[in-house]
């Protein structure tokens, strides 16, 4: 019995947690007295008195239940999300159940176990119906950021208690790197101006090939024929007919790679990734092709500006190297590229622009 | 209906239930009262919010001073010696005027709440009657609306916020919009609501009959006293014409052993001196009445079996005495035995009795004062009812000189009764040998020859009596009681006259007896020997009225009967009746503990009881069943549940496992590609795990992003399948 008992307990709290409001000891106050009021003097009315006021916290703890019962919350995360900016979130309650409207539900997303400090609050939910809002919210740092649930919670019909209860919906949004106005940007050092035939990929040049569709392209180049053929979608790739590109080296060494914990220098280098998404969405919106090199990778040419959330990911997944580790191989020397470094960086040779963030 | 309307009206209706038995107590000065219900109404369209006299510091300050002068007044009101609760309550009333005139914020309405139950708490000992049940269930109905509304307008307040604005800071959001909104709350939350407030009912019915009844007394001050006047101990011929149109209830009886057929004389008190035509006690010595296993013995009980007193073949009565200015406690002719529950509060019950058979109870304090029961008293009554046998009443014998001694004060005439009184008694009585010959001649010939009529003339050259016998021939009971009793005595039968309550109306609906003061009689009470004080009624009977009850007096039953179940079950619950409630299930069950004579024990309660043994067995059975399968499914569901949280981790885990195995034979995950695109390389550079991660990337895609539930095993097994297959080729 004392089994079954504990049992019970631990599933219910596993559901529920229960918290009292600021309200809700006034009103446990009040019902202690009237209690003792009622045992001390043995008028029954004060014992009716104290009956209903202990029916309102039974009727409360139920009627809560019923409001946070047969709801679903989901996430609807922006396309781009940058580090340092403020972006909203949508969520969208249902309530399931087929008669009962929810009332006065507060939700808050969890990451990693823990709320965030804004909270989404709906005042009625009908039956059957799906409701939707959002919270503004700023990640400070690029990467994943992985969300693991949400906390739904009440404090309907009497605010007396506030109960609340979790539900475990995992997502998981990429943080871009902060993307910030560049005034002034160093020209690229070599450009191929005219009709000359680089070698390198652009949107209207002569023939080049044939490649797998990625992401960002531009769907009027899908050659339907090859695709049909091949089963999978296909796009033609065109020799730009005038190029100007440029390659960003980023250097993302640390003294220690990932074990640094050099909060100033972490700083430093976020600020250097920023620095480079920047210099990247600014040349990319100029027109240029733009390719990232880093200390042991490196991305594919970005020739679009809708090519320019492939480079920003790559950036927001970046891992921080250990300064041993080389720049990856690019076609370009080092003196046609422009090196971006965290302010105190070791420096690199060859680089004819370097600058620090 | 707008929301705020809605709102505003519940309140007022809950604060409303909360100052009605305030209102109707009679406690509170008529000022007091008009203030509250004038300031109250005008209040209702008076809305600060919009008003721009509510937003001037004036304004506040005004009421603030008006609320603290209103305390000392309160406080000045009990240093002169007021009641507290009364000036609790006045100071109530006013600070609730001052909240409804100020409630421009959702805390204005909370204050005012506060103070409506406080106000329902002072009406708990200030208005016990039928009064406070109407408007408690008024008050649960009303502040699950309110309080459901209020919570909902505080959230509308607190959480409508702009908080999209570039800036950190965020803007309010003007909540009149939604306040005024129709949607938020309509017929159907109000119902929904009311049925709540039901269920609120209904538990709190349950809980209030449940708790066990425990009265502490500690704290207990001197309560502000009444004096409390006993019952007229003297009585004037030719005033009793009040009481007969009188329709105010004075009691109410059940009788746990059925409705008595004979008629009853409820017995209050009675008087030995008769004087110019009024009758009166002689100051007799009240003592302190035997106290014997929980009752108080009026008349001696001597068998005692068992631990329990044989009041076999006495009538049990259980009286519920509105208040009345009397310490009498009244009870069918002659009572018997008497028991009371005790008063609580640390109150202690005085039961005194005369030689007479009168019954007194005093409430008393700590210090020995005597304290008013507001709410009336309950109590239990057994009394002899039947008379003697009519040869022990025919047997009694005239008296002897001892017993003329003692029985002096009954056979007492007054001096200057008219001589012609005494020849009529002579001559009513003339042939007649025996005591109780004597009475059936005096009975008879007042029953053939004097009519009972409600409106007397009155010659004032005659003696009252007189006047009645020989000028009138008519008159109301007591003129037929101290005939019969002064006519007995003049041919030397003990006799008094007593005062009490005949009959009275019979209730249908909650099976009891309602006496009012217009059921107020007068009879005889004659010593006839061994039989000892025998009942006679000499006054003719009214005439029956033909035909049922009316509409109205049926309606008057059915209210009534609601009064009496308000009394009897909720102001006078206590640990007694609890024990007879689980008593009563227990007889219902026809289930004893001790396996007696008229029940059956608990292990042979199943062979007595077949057919609802089975039915029970059945139903828990059936039960049970239910039971365990709605486990059994809420167990699946939540662990179907659980798999499916956990199913996209556990892909998480298999593919980055056979993707670590990639990257040791060079084909490294690049942080920009996809699984799709990792798998699609390890396929081009020939990876001999190539397929099993295809179908692994496959399987995490369906559990990620399709939603699908996964074998947690499969996933393993492509995982391991990636890791091997460099090892086997």
């Amino acid at each position: 019995m004392a089994d079954l008992i504990a049992r019970l307990r631990r599933a219910w709290r596993g559901r529920f947690r229960l918290s009292v409001t600021r309200e809700g000891w006034w009103f446990i106050g009040i019902t202690i007295v009237v209690g003792l009021a009622a045992m001390n003097t043995g008028n029954n009315l004060l014992y009716l008195l104290f009956a209903m006021v202990l029916s309102l916290v039974l009727a409360s703890g139920v009627l809560s239940n019923v409001s946070l019962r047969g709801v679903s919350v989901t996430r609807n995360p922006p396309l781009r999300i940058h580090a340092g900016r403020p972006f909203l979130m949508g969520i969208a309650l249902r309530n399931e159940k087929k008669k009962f409207p929810s009332f006065s539900v507060e939700v808050e997303d969890l990451v990693d176990g823990k709320p965030l400090d804004k909270k989404c609050y709906f005042l009625k939910i009908p039956a059957g119906r799906l409701q939707l809002t959002s919270y503004r919210h700023v990640v400070p740092r690029r990467g994943r950021t992985r969300f693991t649930g949400f906390r739904l919670s009440t404090k309907f019909p009497f605010a007396l208690f506030r109960k609340s209860c979790a539900r475990e919906v995992e997502g998981e949004v990429i943080v871009l790197p902060a993307v910030r106005p560049i005034a002034i940007a160093p020209p690229p050092l070599r450009g191929l101006h005219g009709d000359d035939a680089s070698g390198r990929l652009g949107r209207r040049g002569d023939f080049h090939g044939l490649r797998e569709y990625r992401d960002g392209d531009d769907p009027r180049d899908v050659h339907w024929r090859s695709s049909a053929r091949r089963g999978r979608a296909m796009v033609r790739e065109h020799e730009e007919e005038s190029t100007l590109r440029i390659a960003l080296y980023l250097d993302n060494a640390l003294p220690d790679g990932e074990g640094c914990f050099d909060l100033a220098l972490r700083d430093a280098l976020e600020r250097a990734v920023s620095l480079a998404a920047s210099l990247a969405v600014h040349y990319l919106e100029r027109g240029y092709a733009v390719r990232l090199v880093t200390r042991g990778s490196a991305a594919p040419w970005a020739t679009s500006t809708a090519q320019s959330l492939a480079l920003l990911r790559y950036l927001a997944l970046l891992p921080t190297v250990d300064e041993s580790v080389p720049f990856a191989t690019a076609g370009e020397t080092r003196r046609e590229a422009l090196l971006v470094a965290r302010r105190g960086a070791r420096r690199q040779g060859g680089f004819a622009q370097v600058i620090e963030a | 209906m707008r929301f705020a309307a809605i709102h505003k009206t519940s309140s007022y209706l809950m604060v409303a239930c909360a100052l009605i038995p305030l209102a109707l107590s009679g406690e509170l000065p008529t000022a007091i009262l008009v203030i509250t219900l004038l300031g109250g109404i005008g209040s209702w369209f008076f809305e600060p919010s919009r008003r721009q006299i509510a937003h001037r510091t004036a304004w506040s300050v005004g009421w603030n001073v008006a609320l603290i002068a209103t305390a000392a007044w309160s406080v000045g009101e009990w240093l002169r010696g007021e009641g507290y609760l009364t000036c609790l309550a006045e100071g109530l009333c006013l600070g609730l005027v001052n909240k409804l005139w100020n409630r421009r914020t959702s805390k204005d309405y909370l204050y005012a709440y506060l103070i409506s139950f406080f106000m329902l708490i002072a009406g708990t000992m200030l208005n016990t009657g039928i009064v406070y049940c109407v408007a408690f269930v008024g008050y649960v109905v009303f502040a699950t609306w309110t309080l459901t509304m209020f919570h909902l307008r505080r959230e509308m307040e607190e959480n409508y916020l702009l908080k999209h604005s570039d800036d950190a800071s965020s803007e309010r959001v003007a909540v009149e919009r939604i306040l005024n909104s129709r949607r938020v709350v309509g017929g159907s939350f109000l119902a929904a609501t009311a049925l709540i407030a039901v269920g609120i009912f209904a538990v709190s019915s349950v809980i209030f009959f449940s708790i066990p009844r425990v009265e502490l007394g500690l704290m207990r001050g001197r309560r502000p006293g009444q004096l409390v006047t006993g019952f007229g101990d003297r009585i004037e011929l030719g005033h009793h014409g009040l009481l007969v149109d009188n329709t105010q209830i004075v009691a109410r009886i059940e009788f746990p052993t059925g409705r008595p057929r004979e008629s009853l004389h409820l017995r209050g008190v009675s008087f030995d001196r008769y004087a110019h035509g009024s009758w009166s006690r002689t100051d007799g010595v009240r003592a302190e009445l035997p106290r014997k296993l929980g009752v108080h013995l009026v008349l001696p009980v001597t068998v005692v079996d068992k631990g329990h007193l044989s009041l076999a073949g006495t009538l049990r009565q259980e009286v519920y005495l509105e208040p009345l200015d009397t310490a009498l406690l009244f009870g069918a002719s002659l009572p018997v035995a008497v028991a009371l529950p005790p008063p609580g509060g640390g109150l202690v019950a005085r039961v005194e009795g005369t030689m007479s058979s009168e019954v007194y109870v005093n409430t008393l304090d700590v210090a020995g004062r005597a304290q008013p029961i507001a709410s009336g008293r309950r109590y239990t009554i057994y009394s002899r009812t039947h008379n003697p046998p009519r040869a022990t009443l025919e047997a009694a014998t005239d008296l002897d000189d001892e017993e003329r001694v003692a029985l002096g004060r009954y056979l007492t005439l007054p001096a200057d009764l008219p001589p012609r009184v005494t020849a009529l008694a002579r001559s009513i009585t003339a042939g007649a040998t025996t005591p109780m010959a004597k009475i059936n001649a005096v009975q008879t010939y007042l029953l053939h020859n004097y009519t009972y009529s409600r409106q007397l003339g009155r010659d004032e050259r005659y003696e009252p009596l007189e006047d009645f016998l020989f000028v009138e021939k008519r008159g109301h009971c007591e003129y037929f009681a101290t005939a019969m009793a002064v006519l007995l005595r003049a041919v030397g039968v003990p006799s008094r006259s007593v005062n009490g309550f005949h009959d009275g109306e019979w209730n249908s609906y909650g099976n009891y007896l309602t006496v009012r003061q217009s059921d107020a009689h007068s009879w005889v009470e004659v010593w006839l020997g061994d039989a000892g004080w025998v009942t006679f009624d000499p006054t003719p009977s009214a005439p029956a009225r033909s035909g049922g009850p009316s509409v109205f007096e049926r309606a008057r039953q059915l209210a009534d009967s609601v009064q009496m179940a308000w009394f009897k079950y909720v102001i006078e619950w206590d640990m007694g009746k609890q024990i007879d409630m689980l008593a009563t299930l227990r007889g219902w069950l026809g289930v004893s503990t001790g396996g007696d004579a008229h029940g059956v024990s608990w292990r042979r309660w199943p062979a007595a009881h077949p057919y609802a043994t089975g039915v029970g067995a059945g139903t828990l059975t059936l039960g049970g069943l239910a039971l365990v399968r709605l486990l059994l499914r809420r167990r699946k569901v939540s662990r179907a549940a659980g798999a499916r949280a956990k199913a996209p981790r556990r892909a998480l885990q298999a593919i980055e496992r056979a993707a670590r195995a990639l990257a040791t034979r060079g084909i490294e995950r690049r942080p920009d590609e996809t699984w799709s695109e990792l798998s699609r390389r390890a396929t081009a550079a020939g990876d001999p795990g190539a397929v099993a991660f295809a179908e692994l990337v496959e399987r995490y895609h369906a559990v990620r992003f399709g939603g699908l539930a996964s074998d947690g095993d499969a996933l393993t097994r492509l995982a391991e399948e990636v890791i091997r297959a460099a090892a086997v080729h």
